[in-house]
Order: structure tokens, then C-alpha cells, then sequence
């Protein structure tokens, strides 16, 4: 930009233009101040002429302002005008001066250029070998160069792209994504990130690109471009995403079987505190999960030591079984579980959790113990038979002696002293008597076994009651035993084994009335309860006697434990009518409160067991 | 000592149990019974093959044969004795199985000794009337099936030799 008047102007317009070769400098616009010879000039040299006045420069911006005027008005208005500028001084020497100094900074100026050159050149070899994908396009986005990375990556060659956009090289949808990032990075000149697909050899490509403007002159003449491939980041996102869906797919399904198992499963803390509660527990223990979480899991047990320290076992070794442990549910049921604890430990190792199975093997651990009391009893049924047999046999003998004296004492006695003869006629009586007290043992021993004949009939329950209470008629009297019947009308009838129940009855109404004679003063009471229930019948049979100890409750029923006093029970009198419900399908159970009750309840179905249960006793001996 | 009559009951008693074979023997024939006594099975069936018996008291186990086993043999030969089993054990399939081959009842160690008394008396009263239910029968039948008076006559010299033995 010149500004300027006269004469002088025109000079200094001819001096530049014939200078070209030394100053890059260059004469973008004159102004003449005031004689037309500049501006003639001017038009000489191909340089435009904005105008005359110095009001015409309008909004033109100017770097270097020569000034041929020493007129301090005009020289104070172009500072005002151009504060950025610099005003070269007034006279034709002094811009002479201006000129010279004017080619120094320009030489200053073509070092740096040079050193831009140089910077350039590295930039460049940077760019070809970075382990990173990087191209250049210019303000057209047309590929001025692209790395060898990026090349590689993308499968492409170099001679492929120059000079195209990338319309030549991606399918429509990836080349319009990226267009539109690089014109916003060129029309906003600041660097943009942006993530994307590309396809690359036939294959989807994520992709993540930083894009920096190269501004030249103050426009952005084109841009940079760095490309990470992040298909393998993206698919892992993916993938671990999936998983993560899957995981919780587990978690829910492993949460449902947990809560939906029949077995009984909860979580406590370190500490034994439950967390957890689920659905087979409620159901099993009959409380409700509100109830217990929050409580020690070892309340819920019959011998709380016993799992704690299966507990402690658990939280040391990180597993623990006990085979055969008793819960108690809410109803104080006992129920036999087997139980097994493991511990779940956090990620730095410490105990989290610990997961407790229970499964109820309440019913199997009862079979089981009803299989193994049954067969007991066919073992010692066997014993019992073969000493009573061994003993019979002796006993028939001195029987026999002992009546051939008493028959000689009878018929030949008289040679005897009248006291001898009674002495011995007695002895000989006593004899009797008392083999006849062997024989009545050694005969109830021998009796279940002989009763072993089995024949199934229809079974007035009632009647059968009232018939086995006739065969004690006798005791009855004797204790002043009252009998309250409480009898369900129209109790069902059903198909079990007669002379068996009878059995059951007589012997369990005895018990009752050895009971209730055991306790002098009171007056016995004998109530029996009938009642049908869905598949089976019950027949509760409640003594006031002296009740049954909580240590004996669940022994009464084994052989030869006999709570009676010493010569009055043989311990098989339980044992045997236990036996024979389980073989009929039935079941007993007894309750007590020692000194004041006791009371069996005898459960029967109504439809006999399909596959007969072992019979043990009808065994061969 | 032996109080027997001609018409005594003829009874065989087979126990092994000495004791009671020599006292059991000795209390019968005082009471008018014919008694002959093995201790075990091979005596028993020995003692049959020379004679024949109303009634056979057997002890149901023995050491060489069972009381069952003796008590088949012995009726092979002599269809018509009765035999009473004695038993200490009560195993009730053997008595079932004396109750098949017709004992004439089986009676549980130490027994009443009157009842078993009484058991001979009614076994070989039983006997008799079998006996001579079937005596009367075949001699009915031969008298039906022979028209030769001299073949009846000597059939029935023959008929009666074979129960004359009895």
C-alpha cells in the first residue's frame, strides 16, 4: 500500500515495481493524495488504485505506509488510521533511508523462511514415518499426502488417493461423515475430534479422528488429519458390554433358582448374621424372610454351638458339611437337614459371605431310622425265637419231671411223712407255677413272631378300638381307668390288617394304664381321639400317667429301652407296635409333659402302601 | 410199670431230649399208653419198620432229620398214624407246613401235659375211625367188584391181615 501525492508517488511506485527481485515486497494498492501522476503510475505497473482521498481507503488494512509528505496533519491521521502499521518518514531521502532498511528486514524475513522450510521438511518426514495414521488435505479436501501407517491400515496406495476426496475412496455414508467433520474443522479453524465408521479392506472400520486446520494467510488452506483404528477398543466395549448383559442374565436366573429352590438357602454375613432368606426356607422353617434377616442364622438351629462351630470350620477352610444337623422351624418342628456352608470371599481375599444349603431330609432320615429300628427288630426277633426255643425245650423237660413227682407224691405218697408229702406236693406245685412264668416270657417272645400272619379286611376303627379295649377289660376295672371316646362320626373306613391293629391298640392302652397306675391317688383318665385327615386317620390316645421324659421321648420306641420299673417291661411292647404301623403305612409319634401326660398319636392311611414295606419279621428263622 | 392193655394206644415219641423221651414215656404208660421212644429221626423210622403206631409224638427239630421230614416218612408206610409235632420254636411256617402234610396238631413247648394227654387220645380215636372208615369201604367195594365167594372170602382174609396188624 502506497499512499502519497505528486510526483513523488509515481518515483516511488516505479522504484518498487523495478525492484521486485530484490524485496518481495509488493505494491498491493496506491492512493493518490492529490496529482494523477501517481496514479497514472500506478495503472502502469498493474497496481491498483483504491483512489484519491484518503477517506477511499475504506476499511483496507495495511502493513507498511510510505509517506512522501512532511505534512504532520496527514502523517498523524494515517497513525490514527493504521495504528499496526508502519509509517515510513516524510522526504524522499529519508524513504530512501525507509527502503534500505526496509531490504534488511526483508532479508531477516527470507532466513526465516528458510528455517520454515526446514521445519516443514522434518514436519514432513515426522508425518511419513509417525507410527500413527496422518494425512493432509487441502481446502478442497482433496489428499495432498497420506502416511504410510495410514495407507497401511487402510489398505490404500498413495496413487489411489492424491488429489481425490473422499468420495473416490469410502462408500457414500462413511465419505459424507467425514467431509462434514473436516468442512466444520476448516470453516471454524480449530481442532476437531470426531469418531466414526470407515470401511478398510472390506472390512468396518471404527475410527476416531483428530483434525487440525492448517491456516495459511489466515484462512484455512487445508488440514491435518490423525486417524486411530478403535475397532478393537469398540468391539471390546461391545464385548464387554455383552458380557455384561450376560452376567446379569446369570445373576438374575442363578437368583431365581436360589429363590425358587425347594431346598432351603440363605446368606449370612462374616458374622452369621442372615442377609437372605429364600423361598424353600420360608416354606420349610415357616418363617417369614421380614423375620429372621438381620437375626443370627444359628437361632434357627436345634444346638446353636454345634453350628457354630460348623460356622467357624466354614470361615477357616472356606467349606463345611454336617450331614445331619436339626433345625428348628418357627412351629418348633425339627427339621434334619444336611447342611453345607460356603464361604464366598471378596476380591481382596476377605470373608464376604457365606452361603448356607440346607435340604430337608427329614423324611428320609425317618425311613431310615424306621428301616434300621425294623430290622433290629427282625434280629432280635430271630435271637428272641432261638433262646426261646432253646429254653422251651429244658423247660418241657422239668416240667415234665416235676409232674411225674407230683403224680408219684399223689398216687404213692402215703409212705411218706404226711409233712414231707405236703412239702414236696407244694415244691412240686411252685415248680409249676413257675415254669408256667418262664413259659408266659418265652412265649411273648416267640408271640410277635407267630403274629407275623398277615390278612388285610376292612377296618371299623371303632370297633377295633372298642374290641382292644374289651381284651383289657380287666386292667381297666382294676385301675378304675375312665375311658372318654371322642370319635369323629363317620369316621372312613379303611383296608390295614386287623389282628396287627389290635396289637397297636392293646399295647399302647396298657402303656396307658401302667402310666396312670404309676401315679397312686389320681384318678386315670384314658381319652382316645379319632379323626379323619385328607389321606389318613389319626387316633390320638392321652393318658394322665406319669408322662414321659424329653430324653426318653425319642427312645421309647427302640428295643428293650423300656422307662417302666424293672420286671414290668420288656422293651419290645413300643419297639413292636412301631414296627407294625410302618408296616401298615402308618406312623406314630408321642408328646408329653413328664408327671402330668403323655399321648400317642397314631396316624394310618386310608389307602394301604402301595408296594408292602419290608416285612422283616415274617422273616424265616 | 407198663400198664398196658390189648387195646392200649400204641405210641411212638421221637425228641431228642433224652430227658424228656425217658420221663414224657414213663408218665404215659402210667397212664395206660404203649410207648415206644427214639432220640432222633433214623430211630424213629427204624423202630416203624418193625411195628406199627396209633399215634407218633415228633419233636419238630432234630439233629439229624426235621420233625417234617420224619413225620413224611413215617406216614409213607403207615398212612393212617396220626402225628402230634412238638415245638419249642413258634415259627409259624413250619407249623403251617405240619398243618399241609395233616398233622393232627402241633403243640408249643412246655406243654400242658394233660393237653397233650388228651391230644394222643383224641389223635388215635381219630385214627380208629378212619381206619375203619376205609376198612368198611374197601370191603364194600370188594364185595361189590367179586362174584367168586372163594375170592371173597380169601380177599378178605387178606384185607384183614393187612389191618390185623394194627
Amino acid at each position: 500500500m502506497l499512499v502519497g501525492d505528486g510526483p513523488l508517488l509515481a518515483d516511488l511506485v516505479t522504484a518498487l515495481a523495478s525492484l521486485p527481485r530484490v524485496t518481495p515486497l509488493r505494491v498491493f494498492a496506491v492512493i493518490d493524495l492529490g496529482a494523477a501522476e501517481g496514479a497514472a503510475r500506478a495503472r502502469e505497473h498493474g497496481v491498483p488504485l483504491v483512489g484519491t482521498r484518503l477517506d477511499d481507503l475504506g476499511a483496507t488494512e495495511a502493513d507498511l505506509v510510505l509517506v512522501t509528505t512532511a505534512d504532520p496533519d496527514l502523517e498523524s491521521s494515517l497513525v490514527r488510521r493504521f495504528p499496526d502499521a508502519r509509517i515510513v518518514g516524510a522526504g524522499h531521502r529519508a524513504l530512501l533511508e525507509g527502503l534500505g532498511r526496509l531490504g534488511d528486514e526483508n532479508r531477516a524475513l527470507r532466513l526465516d523462511s528458510h528455517r520454515l522450510k526446514e521445519t516443514r521438511l522434518r514436519l514432513n518426514q515426522f508425518v511419513e514415518t509417525a507410527p500413527m495414521a496422518i494425512y493432509i488435505k487441502d481446502r478442497d479436501l482433496r489428499y495432498r499426502k497420506m502416511n504410510a501407517h495410514a495407507l497401511n491400515v487402510l489398505g490404500l496406495r498413495e496413487a489411489a488417493i492424491l488429489g481425490r476426496t473422499d468420495h473416490a475412496i469410502y462408500p457414500g455414508g462413511a465419505a459424507r461423515w467425514l467431509q462434514r467433520v473436516e468442512q466444520e474443522t476448516l470453516r471454524t479453524r480449530q481442532t476437531l475430534h470426531a469418531s466414526g465408521v470407515l470401511q478398510a479392506k472390506g472390512e468396518t472400520m471404527h475410527v476416531h479422528v483428530t483434525l487440525f486446520p492448517v491456516i495459511e494467510d489466515g484462512e484455512a488452506a487445508g488440514l491435518y488429519g490423525l486417524m486411530e483404528d478403535t475397532t478393537e477398543l469398540f468391539e471390546s466395549a461391545q464385548k464387554l458390554h455383552r458380557v455384561d448383559e450376560q452376567l446379569t442374565e446369570t445373576q438374575t436366573y442363578l437368583r431365581e433358582v436360589l429363590e425358587n429352590s425347594r431346598d432351603m438357602i440363605f446368606l449370612t454375613d462374616p458374622r452369621g448374621l442372615l442377609l437372605s432368606f429364600n423361598s424353600g426356607a420360608e416354606q420349610a422353617l415357616a418363617y417369614s424372610r421380614d423375620e429372621v434377616v438381620g437375626t443370627p442364622a444359628h437361632t434357627l438351629c436345634a444346638s446353636p454351638g454345634e453350628f457354630e462351630k460348623l460356622f467357624a470350620t466354614a470361615l477357616r477352610d472356606g467349606h463345611a458339611v454336617a450331614y445331619e444337623a436339626e433345625l428348628r422351624s418357627r412351629d418348633r418342628r425339627a427339621v434334619i437337614c444336611n447342611i453345607s456352608l460356603t464361604l464366598i470371599k471378596g476380591p481382596d481375599g476377605r470373608a464376604q459371605e457365606m452361603v448356607c444349603l440346607c435340604r430337608d431330609i427329614t423324611t428320609r432320615v425317618r425311613l431310615k431310622n424306621d428301616l434300621i429300628r425294623s430290622e433290629r427288630l427282625a434280629a432280635v426277633g430271630q435271637m428272641a425265637s432261638g433262646v426261646a426255643h432253646e429254653i422251651n425245650n429244658p423247660l418241657a423237660v422239668i416240667d415234665t419231671i416235676g409232674g411225674l413227682v407230683e403224680e408219684t407224691l399223689r398216687d404213692e405218697g402215703d409212705r411218706l411223712s404226711p409233712e414231707t408229702r405236703e412239702i414236696l406236693t407244694r415244691a412240686m406245685q411252685r415248680l409249676h407255677a413257675q415254669v408256667q412264668r418262664c413259659t408266659t416270657i418265652t412265649h411273648s417272645l416267640l408271640g410277635f413272631v407267630r403274629n407275623a400272619q398277615r390278612g388285610m379286611s376292612e377296618i371299623d376303627l371303632h370297633a377295633l378300638i372298642d374290641e382292644s379295649l374289651n381284651v383289657l377289660v380287666t386292667e381297666l376295672r382294676r385301675s378304675g381307668t375312665e375311658v372318654n371316646r371322642h370319635f369323629q362320626p363317620d369316621l372312613p373306613h379303611f383296608r390295614s390288617d386287623p389282628t396287627m391293629l389290635q396289637q397297636v391298640f392293646v399295647n399302647l392302652f396298657k402303656n396307658a394304664v401302667d402310666a396312670m397306675e404309676a401315679v397312686p391317688g389320681r384318678a386315670s383318665l384314658l381319652e382316645i381321639t379319632t379323626a379323619a385327615d385328607g389321606a389318613q386317620v389319626t387316633v390320638q390316645i392321652q393318658d394322665n400317667g406319669v408322662g414321659i421324659a424329653p430324653e426318653d421321648r425319642d427312645r421309647i420306641f427302640d428295643l428293650f429301652h423300656t422307662i417302666k420299673p424293672v420286671g414290668r417291661g420288656t422293651g419290645l411292647g413300643l419297639a413292636i407296635v412301631h414296627d407294625i404301623l410302618f408296616r401298615l403305612g402308618g406312623s406314630i409319634r408321642v408328646a408329653s409333659e413328664p408327671g402330668r401326660w403323655a399321648r400317642f398319636i397314631v396316624t394310618l392311611p386310608l389307602e394301604p402302601p402301595e408296594t408292602p414295606r419290608p416285612d422283616p419279621l415274617s422273616l424265616k428263622m | 410199670m407198663t400198664e398196658a392193655k390189648p387195646d392200649a394206644i400204641r405210641l411212638l415219641l421221637v425228641d431228642d431230649e433224652e430227658d424228656l423221651v425217658t420221663f414224657l414215656a414213663h408218665r404215659l404208660r402210667k397212664r395206660g399208653i404203649e410207648v415206644a421212644v427214639a432220640v432222633n429221626g433214623q430211630q424213629a423210622l427204624d423202630a416203624a419198620a418193625a411195628r406199627t403206631f396209633d399215634v407218633a409224638v415228633v419233636d419238630l427239630k432234630m439233629p439229624d432229620f426235621d420233625g417234617i421230614t420224619v413225620m413224611e416218612r413215617l406216614k409213607k408206610n403207615q398212612p393212617f398214624l396220626e402225628v402230634l409235632m412238638l415245638t419249642g420254636h413258634g415259627s409259624h411256617d413250619s407249623a403251617w407246613e405240619a398243618g399241609r402234610l395233616h398233622a393232627f396238631r402241633y403243640l408249643l413247648k412246655p406243654y400242658d401235659f394233660d393237653e397233650l394227654h388228651g391230644l394222643i387220645e383224641q389223635a388215635a380215636t381219630q385214627r380208629r375211625q378212619k381206619l375203619s372208615a376205609e376198612f368198611a369201604t374197601r370191603l364194600a367195594d370188594l364185595m361189590a367188584g367179586t362174584t367168586s365167594a372163594r375170592d371173597l372170602i380169601e380177599e378178605c382174609d387178606r384185607l384183614r391181615r393187612e389191618y390185623e396188624q394194627d
